[in-house]
């Protein structure tokens, strides 16, 4: 009997293995810990947090969380659910303690057709089929999904884990279960898929909230826009930008210089993720505090795991203990560029109220000088100048502190300053039109862009490269008049005034103007739409 | 560490997330027990022997700790092992004991089968007549009623004033700040107001901004009416006037930007840079032209389109054009 039941373990154990992920190997804001690596269903991608530029949405914040990275197109027949053990959460701090006030708390369930999945009778024996879909679907039609998602949404005010709970409802009808349309499996499957997947954003009732918000959750297309395998090959290419302007074409920016060119987002780029999105009235979030919001996202799991060694449908695994944050998403790029490898996964399991622990890496930034160790010689030789450190020079970097752990002096600082990693949002600055807006955010006289929270259109790579080179020691235009920050000084930072780029641009002209604003994801099939989807020509 | 792999012959058996491993368990945060890892022996088969690994819930662990919903706790009760699951089944008899002796106060319902009908009781005291709620008659539904759109102006002295204490107040100790005092000063300004949307869009930035003071005041041209910007730089030079001298003084460390919302939507005021302190504001007599001459790369792109439209649209004689901005020299008259 005991010989039995090691067999059965050690059939579990066969099993986890096989479960580990085999995905290629990629990193960005995507897979960005050792960790989090193993566990790609609740990696947490990216996090937006904007004053909504829906036309007549201007009076709500949309708050968007990317989970599951690297979802190529095609990859069926299971595609990308949801983990149904885990919590996929919004947090927002209103008041700048660093805590969360409100959370915004997902959770999945994941349910085959009739309970065991559809059938069909071959000679004398019925058998289920073995794939997700058993005929076309469409948003009037979904008899033949044979596995279908659903999700219910919680607000928690106060602690995320003792704070008070109330269910946000359909205000359709109140139901608290809101459906997952399936991932764009392909044109066949889904000859409608944008229709579809529109059938599923739903108005939805906030408690405490007198107006009412909108949800959806479903595969978009990815938005974050990065030259993903040079980049971290030591920075396979010159990344400043090569034309006199982003998208002249005419050759004469710096020597050699990458220019800008979808075929650069080559990676990311073709491939899908899972969206959850949430739009609230803006007068329901930002609580007693001075108008300025931090928000992130996160997604736990069960403290243990048990793997069955008789697993069903249901129940593959058996899971309980406290939930444990494993994967944590604020400001773009700090836990990639910025935390230490050796603290990435720490990093990824802690609150912004204890990221004190963290502080040493933005002060004193290792990814400005691994760039100085790679491009100071080719910078002197290509200019000519005599650059003995190209990294900026003011330690402690105020800069970014400013820009990443307390917020801009009246932009998007709190009352209450907290040093903290989260995104800030100040929610007074206008709504810049979609027509109009900067990718390159306020460093670009767009004050409702990032750093002030996160548009999907925002070049956070761009950005981000150029902060952390120096940028805003250098003046930022605010209504074309140039502005010192008053965080450093040009002298700072020698080259913090290039146009440090990864030539891989994103805008929101390049994505859809109405909630949730992320692309329809790209399909499966057939290979010239799902080649053609990923090749959509930037706009500048 | 924070992630517990259990491994027995290279066999990945459980993990578990903890935030505080110890060598045989696990701890919260709050160093409250979450789980303990037991050595249990192993019974022999074919080939191997060795130990097989358990863990325990211990039961000091609170359901506010844990998970919140039943179905996690029947996970959790389904994933203990059955050492743990006849000790838990004795203190859970222990404990059934234990309250069946106690009188069970929130559940206890007098039972229909005691009450006698047939026996009168005591005569009782009337009971007073519960109050008995008026009857409401049905009103119609009221109106909606919309109110046509209006600039609501807040009472101006006493916010400006208390604002403006308390940053005299915060002066005494370095963080003199008069934001908040010009924002409300402007805010509380019919005239900044009604006259605000007038300024057109060529003359704010995308995000609605409009940069009224940089070492200089700014005014964009003649061709537009130029009331509104007078107006601004007399309101806020008016309230740095009533500021102490010492608060006006104190050195400020980059822009302030000041929000006015406005037929529903906001402008952006801004004004500052580098190091400046509000009683330049008030002295900004000589006007100067910004000097570009040294921006990045970055900032003149960005403010290309939006310089080259105010350049072509305002260049005239008594103005002077810089490569993203037209400044308009302006005598001010600092506490008029």
């Amino acid at each position: 009997m005991m010989s039995v039941t090691r067999k059965a373990i050690l059939r579990s154990a066969a099993m986890a293995l096989c479960m580990l992920p085999v995905a290629p190997a990629l990193a960005s804001s995507h897979r960005e810990a050792p960790y989090i690596t193993r566990a790609p269903k609740v990696d947490n991608t990216d996090f937006y947090m904007f004053r909504s530029y829906e036309p007549g949405k201007e009076a709500t914040t949309t708050l968007i969380a990317n989970y599951y990275p690297d979802q190529s197109p095609g990859s069926g027949p299971n595609y990308f659910t949801m983990d149904p053990t885990a919590l996929y959460e919004i947090h927002v701090d209103n008041n700048g303690d660093a805590k969360e006030d409100l959370t915004y708390s997902f959770k999945f369930t994941n349910a085959l057709a009739g309970g065991t999945g559809i059938a069909l009778t071959v000679g004398t024996k019925t058998n289920t089929i073995p794939l997700r879909q058993a005929g076309q679907i469409s948003a009037g039609d979904t008899s033949k999904l044979n596995e279908s998602e659903s999700y219910t949404i919680t607000q928690i005010s106060g602690n995320r884990r003792s704070g008070t709970r109330a269910n946000i409802t359909n205000s359709s009808g109140g139901s608290t279960t809101f459906t997952k349309p399936i991932d764009n499996i392909g044109n066949k499957t889904l000859p409608a898929y944008a229709a579809y997947a529109n059938s599923y954003i739903y108005g939805v009732a906030i408690p405490g909230c007198s107006g009412t918000g909108r949800a959806f959750v479903g595969q978009r297309a990815e938005a974050f826009a990065v030259n993903l395998g040079p980049i971290f090959d030591l920075v396979n290419f010159v990344p400043i930008e090569g034309d006199s302007a982003a998208f002249a074409g005419d050759g004469r920016g710096f020597p050699g210089g990458i220019t800008q060119s979808r075929n650069n987002d080559d990676l990311v780029g073709k491939r899908n993720v899972t969206t959850i999105a949430l739009e609230i009235p803006t007068s329901c979030l930002v609580g007693t505090g001075n108008g300025v919001i931090g928000g992130w996202s996160s997604a736990s799991l069960p403290q243990a795991r048990i793997l069955d060694p008789t697993p069903t449908y249901d129940k593959p695994t058996v899971s309980g203990g406290a939930y444990v944050q494993i994967s944590r998403l604020g400001m773009p790029l700090v836990n990639e560029l910025v935390i230490g490898l050796n603290r990435k996964d720490a990093f990824n399991a802690a609150s912004p109220s204890g990221d004190g622990q963290f502080a040493d890496f933005v002060t004193h930034p290792t990814f400005p000088a691994l760039l100085d160790s790679l491009f100071r010689a080719p910078v002197n030789a290509t200019l000519g100048t005599s650059f003995t450190n190209i990294a900026p020079s003011n330690l402690p970097r105020g800069d970014l502190v400013a820009a990443f752990l307390t917020g801009i002096k009246t932009l998007n600082q709190q009352s209450t300053v907290t040093a903290s990693e989260m995104l800030r949002l100040n929610t007074a600055v206008s709504v810049t039109p979609r027509a109009t807006q900067k990718s390159l955010g306020v460093a670009a006289d767009d004050l409702a862009g990032f750093p002030n929270g996160r548009r999907p259109g925002d070049d956070v790579v761009d950005v981000v490269l150029r902060v952390a080179m120096g940028r805003l020691c250098y003046p930022v235009p605010i209504n074309g008049v140039q502005t010192d920050l008053g965080l450093c000084k040009p002298a700072d930072a020698p080259v913090g005034n290039a146009a440090f780029t990864d030539g891989a641009p994103i805008s929101a002209r390049d994505l859809q103007g109405t909630f949730p604003y992320l692309n329809t994801p790209i399909p499966g099939s057939p290979r010239s739409v799902r080649d053609g989807a990923a090749l959509v020509p930037a706009q500048p | 560490m924070r992630s517990h792999k259990f491994e027995r012959e290279q066999k990945f058996i459980m993990q578990i997330f903890c935030p505080r491993p110890l060598k045989r368990g696990c701890v919260s945060s709050l160093g409250v027990p979450i789980l303990r890892v037991h050595r249990l022996p192993f019974l022999h088969d074919s080939t191997t022997a060795g130990h097989a690994l358990s863990f325990s819930v211990p039961s000091e662990f609170g359901p506010s700790e844990f998970e919140h919903s039943n179905r996690y706790q029947a996970q959790r009760a389904k994933s203990v092992s059955a050492a743990l699951s006849v000790a838990v089944h004795i203190a859970v008899i222990a404990l059934v004991l234990l309250f069946a002796g106690a009188p069970a106060k929130q559940t206890f319902r007098p039972s229909i089968a005691t009450f006698d009908v047939n026996v009168p009781g005591p005569p009782s005291p009337t009971p007073p007549k519960a109050p008995q709620p008026h009857p409401v008659p049905p009103q119609p539904p009221l109106p909606l009623v919309i109110p046509p759109p209006a600039l609501i102006i807040p009472h101006k002295t006493d916010i400006v004033a208390s604002l403006l204490e308390q940053a005299d107040v915060q002066s005494a100790v370095g963080g003199c700040d008069l934001t908040a005092p010009v924002q409300a000063a402007l805010q509380t300004s019919p005239d900044v107001m009604l006259q605000l949307p007038t300024i057109p869009v060529e003359h704010r930035s995308v995000a609605n901004a409009i940069a009224v003071w940089n070492q200089n005041w700014i005014e964009p041209d003649t061709t537009i009416d130029k009331d509104v910007y007078e107006t601004i730089r007399l309101t806020i030079a008016n309230t740095i006037a009533r500021a102490s001298e010492s608060c006006r003084l104190q050195m400020q460390g980059g822009p302030r930007l000041m929000y006015l919302p406005v037929n529903g939507t906001t402008t952006v005021i801004a004004l500052g840079s580098g190091e400046w302190t509000w009683q330049q504001l008030a002295d900004s007599a000589q006007p100067q032209i910004i000097n570009q001459a040294d921006q990045p790369l970055l900032a003149q792109r960005a403010s290309l389109e939006l310089s080259d439209m105010i350049a072509t649209m305002f260049a005239s004689p008594e103005t002077e054009t810089t490569n993203s901005i037209t400044v308009k020299h302006t005598q001010m008259r600092p506490g008029t």
